[in-house]
């Protein structure tokens, strides 16, 4: 029965890891064995109880890279992989993230000739077409008011 | 776009290296910003030994959003935990 879990429950990364771990509150009122009142710190402690389906991981991955569909086009994604992966695949982006790969993919190419102010360039490029992309989602709406005194 | 005209635009014929940095690239926007979440769940078991508390991440993981435990006590909703500023100082806990 878990409760409070914002406040009682604390996570720790660690490598490839999740390191859960549950407080323990330490009590002010309870004797010890001699009849002391001795506060307790507060400590933590592993989990001590099961939780079906308890931990919930949000998180970012290489999703989908490749389809077979086109994603401007078709809302269904069938997954491509592993050898499957060809010429004729879609990239799982929009077209303005499409874009930005066209960037890094020359900006790779070009550093690999030793081009290093190319590959500048194109990953600038990159990152300003992946700029453009967020831009383009934002949706900003502007109400101004008439005053009811400015008819001519 | 098929990965057939990035390769025309970027003026390349090697398709397995061109998906390799595909790949990097759709690393790099996803390790930048968050354009798609993905969510795994997992049982919480009683801990029982001194390495019970540790939970593995899903792979592929480039980041993570957050990290959240469900409430039953609060009509099973999962609320989003907090990330310890410093790793306690028990490394083992050999009776949990």
């Amino acid at each position: 029965m878990s409760y409070d879990v914002e406040a009682n429950w604390f996570y720790f990364h660690k490598g490839r890891k999740l390191h859960l771990y549950m407080l323990r509150q330490g009590s002010f009122i309870a004797p010890d064995s001699e009849g002391r009142l001795s506060p307790a710190t507060d400590s933590l402690v592993s989990p001590n109880e099961a939780i079906e389906n308890g931990l919930r991981i949000e998180y970012t991955k290489v999703d989908t890279p490749f389809i077979e569909e086109d994603p401007e086009v078709d809302v269904t994604e069938t997954e491509v992989t592993g050898t499957s992966v060809d010429e004729n695949s879609h990239i799982n982006l929009n077209k303005m993230l499409s874009l930005a790969v066209v960037s890094y993919v020359k900006g790779k190419l070009a550093e690999r000739n030793g081009d290093i102010q190319t590959k500048e360039y194109y990953m600038r490029d990159f990152w300003k077409k992946v700029a453009d992309n967020k831009s383009n989602m934002k949706k900003v709406h502007i109400v101004l008011t008439k005053p009811v005194f400015n008819l001519k | 776009m098929t990965i057939l005209e990035l390769m025309e635009r970027a003026n390349t014929r090697e398709t397995k290296l061109t998906i390799a940095w595909i790949k990097d690239a759709i690393a790099t926007i996803q390790s930048d910003d968050v354009e798609k979440l993905s969510i795994k769940k997992e049982n919480i078991t009683i801990a029982a030994d001194g390495d019970d508390n540790q939970y593995p991440l899903p792979a592929g993981l480039i980041s993570i959003n957050s990290i959240s435990i469900l409430d039953t006590e609060d009509d099973n909703k999962y609320k989003i935990i907090r990330r310890l500023g410093h790793e306690p100082i028990v490394s083992e806990d050999t009776n949990p």
